[in-house]
Order: structure tokens, then C-alpha cells, then sequence
């Protein structure tokens, strides 16, 4: 049995009781719910790019720890990256939710999700708003006039 | 008992686990008898097919009915209930008639219902619940009226764990020309269903919630109720002639259990019901009761928790939903699954009753008469521990 601090560990803990960037902005270019149907868990994540940099990203959510401080960690690892940079990171923290060898070092205090492939069941709630910001990209390709499709 | 690997299982309103005998009868049937029903000429077929029928006659005997033909055989509560939707409800409401059922119901008794109203132009209404979980019997009665063409409502709610008296809902239903439905999948394993005595017209429920195997489940109706309602599949097995152009069916059950029906599944379940008369629904209910009650006490001692539905331990049968201030359920079952202890935690299939309960998620746990006391103070010491976490 995998020792459940693993899972929860403080800075999860710390995130999910006081999320960092949480709640709607005033006029965001992309707005994107994400829900995961089996467990009833939402994020809304609201984004402002810049030309090609996330300049403003929060969110809002109901749902366990593990959602809720995915989404807040993630604004912090993703706010002034490019969409490029972003779309490497989305891509990486998919490598590492599923325990492949990632390459970046700029994921940040997202990393400590890469215990999650450890408790299968859970994966999904990390992953729920990373979900949401790739739809805003694929959104904002189709805006901009490029094709960007993340695998999911 | 404990089983599955000292698991203390407490997730039994989703499935509950299978004992060694019903095991073996399926193996029998596979190993050595595995031939269809109803068609061979050779002995093992009608060998087969007598065992089949016997488990139609056994199941009738199980909850009263007075005709093993009023048993049909399906693949669980929801095939059962979308049979009569599609095949009874759909061909006998017209727009403006109305269909009733619980803001309790598990989605299998209530999205089949939403499209039913949907093709017919009629309307589906919902009753509420009262602060303790028991259905609001004052608004059923005024909502019950000459439009009203179907009731269907869960026997015990698989959330709450609230039990309804079908009787008196039977009356009224029948008063103005209504049939009651019944999905008692959350009831079978807890408490003796008499379909004579409570009146109902239709009753569902799953082999798998009753220490049977998945995929096999039961539809009671009344006998000239079956005689109207219509098939929803057709093939093999449910004809009576066919020419290229059109077919005629057999009468109920076999019209309604069109190509090899789930031999092994049904065999499963007799062995089920032969289980659970072996054990006897007393010493079942009472078994029940003593766990429910610990896992109440304990929880109510805890000023952290929330229980949903009543607060005493006689109306939650089997079942006991709660949230722990400031834990996400799913966080819960999670940190309960690392002391060992499996839990449900979501929205149960019961979108409407979280909104009515103003919660996404509700941890549940339920209990059948396989457990100990010691499984219920396992929960608690989990309980405990995701406080400490949460810190």
C-alpha cells in the first residue's frame, strides 16, 4: 500500500485550502470549464494571452484537493510562459502523469503530482484543469490560425 | 468476514460480493453443462433449461409473486426499468399525461423516465424528500391525479438509505388508473420484497446487489400488465412464427428475452436467493441494523461530520452517506482506501438528490450483513486519520 502522505503532501494540502489565483477575471479572452463526469469535479479556468504570453490566468472550481491544488499550482507554473513554452509544459505534465521520464525542469511545484501515477484512480483530478488551458490553446491556435492538438 | 484481502468492503450498495456457492454453480454450468436453453433435443439441454426455469419458478417464490411467468429475465435494474419505459410507459402515455418519480432515484429510474416523456409529448414530474430523507408523502398525493399514467419510485434510496412503503403509494397510484413501479435494487439484499402484499405492478432488480453475479437482473410485472407491454428487443428465442415479412412473439416472459439469455447469470442467482434464504432475512436485517447503528454513533460523536438524511440509524438501511468539513469526499475514500477500508464517494448516480442536498459528493458507505464492527471502527480510525492530514 502506497503511504498516502505521498499523495498529500503539505504543499497539496496548502494549495487546495488557500488556492493561488482563485476567482473569475474581469474580462478574460478565453473562458473553458472542464468537468469530469464521474466525480462531479469542475474547473473553470479564465485566461488573458497577451500577443503569445498567458498574461492573467485564474480559476474557479469545486472538487477534492488533488483538482483543486492541480489548478492552483498550475497557475503558478504557467502564468508569463508563451502559449509555446505552456504547450510544453501541458505536454510534460501529461509525460508525468503518466510516469514517463520527463525533460523540463520548468514544471515547477507541479512535480509533486508525479506521485499521483501511484494512486491511479486520482489521475484524472490532476489533470482535470491542465485539460482546461490546453482547449483555451487549441482555441487561441484556432483564433491565431494555427493547428495545435494536444493528445488526450 | 473479511474478505478480498482483509479490504474491509463497504461499498455493498454498489456490488456486493459473491459467496463460494454461487461461484461453484457458475463454474458448474461452465465446466460441465454449458449448453443452451430452450432448443437442444439432447438431455443436457432440457437438463439446462429445467435448472433456468427453476430459478424463474425460485425467483417468483423469493418475492411472492403468484406465477413464475410474471418473472422476466435481464441484465439488471436498468435493463428492467428501460423495459417498461420503452415497452409499457412509451405506447400508453399521451402528451399531457404525466409520469412521477422521487428526487431520490438513481439516474437508471429517472433518465429512462426524461425520454419517455420526451417522445410522448408527456411530462415527468419530480416529489421531494423531507429533511430526514423520507419521500414527501403530502406532495405525491397531490401530484398523483387523472394524467398521471406511471409512479416509479426506489423502494430504499441508495444515497439515504430511506425506505418507502409502497402500499398506500399503490392505492393511490391504482385509484386513478396508474402503475406503480418499483426499483428495488438497493432494497433485495436488506429486506424481503412481497409483491402481492405492498400491490405494486412493477418491480426491478439486480442479481449483483444480492450477493449474485453482474449482468443478471429480474422485472416482475402483473400478469395481464406483461400481456400489454410490448418487446423492446427481437430476435431469437421470443417468436412464435415468422414469416419473411413479419413475426408473431410467445407470450410473457420469453417475448421479452430475445436471443440466449445470460444461462450462467441466472443460475447465479438462484444460487444468490439460496444464500440468502440460507441465511435468513431476520438475522440479515438484524446484522444490518447493529452495523448501521455503530457506524451512527460513531459518526454522529464526531462534530465534524455531516450525515445526510435522518438521524436515526432505523431509517438508513444499510446505507449511511456523510461529508467531513473541509475533506472533498473523494479525499476521504482516498485516505480510507490507504487504511483499508472501501468506500463510495461521488455523486452515486443521483444528480438531483446532491443538488437537493446541496452538495457535489457524498462519502457512503454501506454495509451488508458480511461485515463486523470492527470493519465500521476501521472507517472511523480513516476518518480520523484524514483530519490529521487536512491539519
Amino acid at each position: 500500500m502506497s503511504d498516502i502522505r505521498q499523495l498529500y503532501q503539505r504543499i497539496i494540502i496548502d494549495h487546495a485550502n488557500y488556492p493561488h489565483h482563485y476567482g473569475k477575471l474581469a474580462c478574460p479572452d478565453f473562458v473553458r470549464t472542464c468537468r469530469n463526469p464521474d466525480c462531479g469535479d469542475t474547473i473553470t479556468v479564465f485566461v488573458s494571452i497577451d500577443t503569445d504570453c498567458f498574461n492573467e490566468l485564474n480559476f474557479v472550481g469545486d472538487g477534492c484537493a488533488i483538482s483543486q491544488a492541480s489548478a492552483s499550482i498550475m497557475t503558478d507554473t504557467l502564468i508569463d510562459k508563451t502559449v509555446a513554452e505552456a504547450t510544453q509544459l501541458i505536454q510534460e505534465f501529461q509525460k508525468l502523469l503518466l510516469g514517463q521520464h520527463i525533460t523540463t525542469g520548468d514544471l515547477g511545484d507541479s512535480v509533486v503530482f508525479g506521485k499521483l501515477k501511484q494512486f491511479p484512480t486520482r489521475v484524472r483530478c490532476g489533470a482535470l484543469a491542465w485539460h482546461a488551458v490546453s482547449d483555451v490553446i487549441e482555441e487561441w491556435g484556432k483564433r491565431s490560425g494555427q493547428q495545435i492538438n494536444f493528445s488526450k | 468476514m473479511t474478505i478480498y484481502n482483509h479490504l474491509a468492503y463497504l461499498d455493498n450498495a454498489s456490488t456486493t460480493p459473491v459467496p463460494q456457492y454461487v461461484v461453484d454453480v457458475i463454474d458448474h454450468y461452465y465446466h460441465c453443462e454449458k449448453v443452451n436453453v430452450h432448443r437442444g433435443m439432447y438431455k443436457l439441454a432440457n437438463v439446462v433449461t429445467q435448472q433456468y426455469e427453476g430459478v424463474r419458478q425460485k425467483v417468483a417464490k423469493f418475492i411472492n409473486a403468484d406465477d413464475k411467468n410474471q418473472i422476466v429475465f435481464t441484465s439488471g435494474t436498468t435493463d428492467s426499468l428501460n423495459m417498461v419505459a420503452f415497452g409499457y410507459a412509451l405506447s400508453h402515455l399521451q402528451p399531457d399525461d404525466e409520469m412521477i418519480v422521487s428526487v431520490l432515484e438513481h439516474h437508471s429510474n429517472l433518465v429512462p423516465w426524461q425520454q419517455v416523456a420526451a417522445k410522448s409529448g408527456g411530462r415527468l414530474r419530480i416529489v421531494k424528500v423531507d429533511g430526514k430523507g423520507h419521500l414527501d408523502q403530502k406532495q405525491l398525493t397531490k401530484m398523483i391525479n387523472r394524467h398521471t399514467k406511471v409512479v416509479s419510485l426506489a423502494m430504499v434510496s441508495n444515497v439515504l438509505g430511506t425506505y418507502t412503503d409502497m402500499r398506500p403509494i399503490a392505492q393511490k397510484a391504482h385509484e386513478i388508473g396508474a402503475v406503480l413501479v418499483v426499483d428495488a435494487a438497493q432494497a433485495v439484499a436488506h429486506m424481503p420484497i412481497d409483491v402481492q402484499k405492498m400491490n405494486v405492478d412493477f418491480v426491478a432488480f439486480s442479481g449483483h446487489k444480492m450477493f449474485g453475479p453482474t449482468g443478471v437482473g429480474v422485472l416482475y410485472g402483473k400478469s395481464e400488465l406483461l400481456e400489454e407491454m410490448n418487446p423492446v428487443r427481437f430476435g431469437g428465442e421470443m417468436i412464435d412464427q415468422v414469416t419473411s415479412r413479419s413475426a408473431t412473439f410467445q407470450p410473457a416472459p420469453l417475448k421479452f428475452e430475445a436471443g440466449t439469455p445470460n444461462i450462467a447469470g441466472v443460475l447465479g442467482l438462484g444460487a444468490a436467493i439460496d444464500y440468502i434464504n440460507g441465511i435468513g432475512y431476520p438475522s440479515i436485517m438484524g446484522t444490518d441494523h447493529l452495523l448501521v447503528e455503530r457506524l451512527m454513533s460513531e459518526l454522529n460523536g464526531l462534530k465534524f461530520v455531516t450525515i445526510y438524511g435522518s438521524p436515526s440509524a432505523d431509517d438508513h438501511k444499510a446505507v449511511v452517506s456523510f461529508n467531513v468539513e473541509g475533506i472533498h469526499a473523494h479525499d476521504i475514500a482516498t485516505i480510507l482506501d490507504s487504511v483499508g477500508v472501501a468506500v463510495r464517494a461521488g455523486h452515486h448516480c443521483a444528480h438531483p438528490l446532491m443538488d437537493f442536498l446541496r452538495t457535489e459528493s457524498v462519502v457512503r458507505a454501506s454495509v451488508s450483513f458480511q461485515n463486523t464492527i470492527k470493519e465500521i471502527d476501521q472507517l472511523v480510525v480513516g476518518i480520523q486519520k484524514a483530519r490529521e492530514i487536512f491539519k
